[in-house]
């Protein structure tokens, strides 16, 4: 075949010039199915801001605009379930603490509030996360790590 | 003396693409299994959940692994990055750090197995490098 030759328009149809975009096309699929498979296996992450407060003077400001500070400190003895106890007082379980310090916003006449979580060691980790959930569900936004003393 | 011609019966000027999608497919498997080998490393770590946090910013962290203890093993391996660090090391290593690059965030990501034991020295490093705060990674659950 003479490719000089005069041809009808189904002709030059058929001979079809130009790049075969097909393969393309698949490898652009299986980019994409393999970015969603991936966003999906993976699963997105969420952050909890955990301050790391440490032991310094007051600054001096109005004492009526001072935040109020909560310690809630988490104990596990043995097999026991995790109990929170807040500013010394009766231990309760850690469901019990979001009720608790919805009680004390309400109460707390506009003052800010800040939580100093101090966990003992023998707490797994996965409870500390879940009071700082319990705080941040309650509309505190400050919440940090303490070492227990 | 007669000069050969040749004739071709293939028409001029199509462009060969076999090359192309073949380096392309390379490259893919190679992403592929290097995305793979990745995920594993991370899905190690079983993050805690949390119904509740804020999504990843843009602005850069220094990620701090704590991988879950294997049995016989007395503390948790910490790695910053892919890095793996010693606990002892862990407050050099952040601030040198943080010296390359001031203003870095701090991404706590710890295997949702391991007692606060295993994560107070972290915290405690993190707290005398000087940072104000560290972000506690967690599985966004329903």
């Amino acid at each position: 075949m003479n490719p000089l030759r005069r041809r009808n328009a189904r002709a030059v149809w058929d001979l079809h010039y130009g790049p075969n975009m097909t393969p393309m096309v698949d490898v652009v699929m299986v980019i994409l199915i393999f970015f969603m498979a991936s966003a999906s296996v993976l699963g997105p992450e969420w952050f909890l801001k955990s301050a790391l407060p440490r032991a310094q003077a007051a600054p001096m400001i109005d004492p009526a605009k001072q935040p109020l500070r909560l310690r809630i400190e988490l104990r596990k003895e043995g097999a026991s379930p995790t109990v929170a106890s807040i500013d010394g007082g009766e231990p309760m379980p850690l469901a019990a603490v979001h009720a608790r310090l919805v009680d004390r916003l309400a109460t707390a006449d506009g003052a800010e509030i800040i939580i100093l979580v101090a966990p003992q060691n023998s707490v797994p980790y996965d409870e500390v996360v879940r009071l700082h959930e319990l705080c941040f569900r309650a509309g505190i936004r400050k919440v940090g790590l303490i070492e227990v003393k | 003396m007669r000069r050969r011609i040749l004739h071709t019966q293939q028409p001029v000027g199509k462009i060969n693409v076999t090359p192309l999608i073949d380096v392309v497919m390379c490259l893919i498997v190679f992403y592929l299994i290097v995305g793979k080998l990745a995920a594993d490393r991370q899905a190690r770590i079983q993050l805690p959940d949390a119904g509740i946090g804020a999504p990843e910013g843009s602005e850069r962290a220094i990620v701090i692994n704590i991988m879950p203890l294997d049995p016989g093993q007395a503390r948790p391996r910490i790695l910053v990055g892919d890095m793996p660090v010693a606990e002892a090391d862990l407050e050099n290593v952040l601030k040198a750090q943080l010296a390359a690059t001031p203003g870095l965030n701090i991404q706590l990501r710890a295997d949702r197995s391991l007692d606060y034991g295993a994560i107070a020295p972290v915290i405690e490093a993190c707290r005398r490098t000087g940072l104000a705060s560290v972000r506690l990674a967690t599985e966004r659950s329903p």
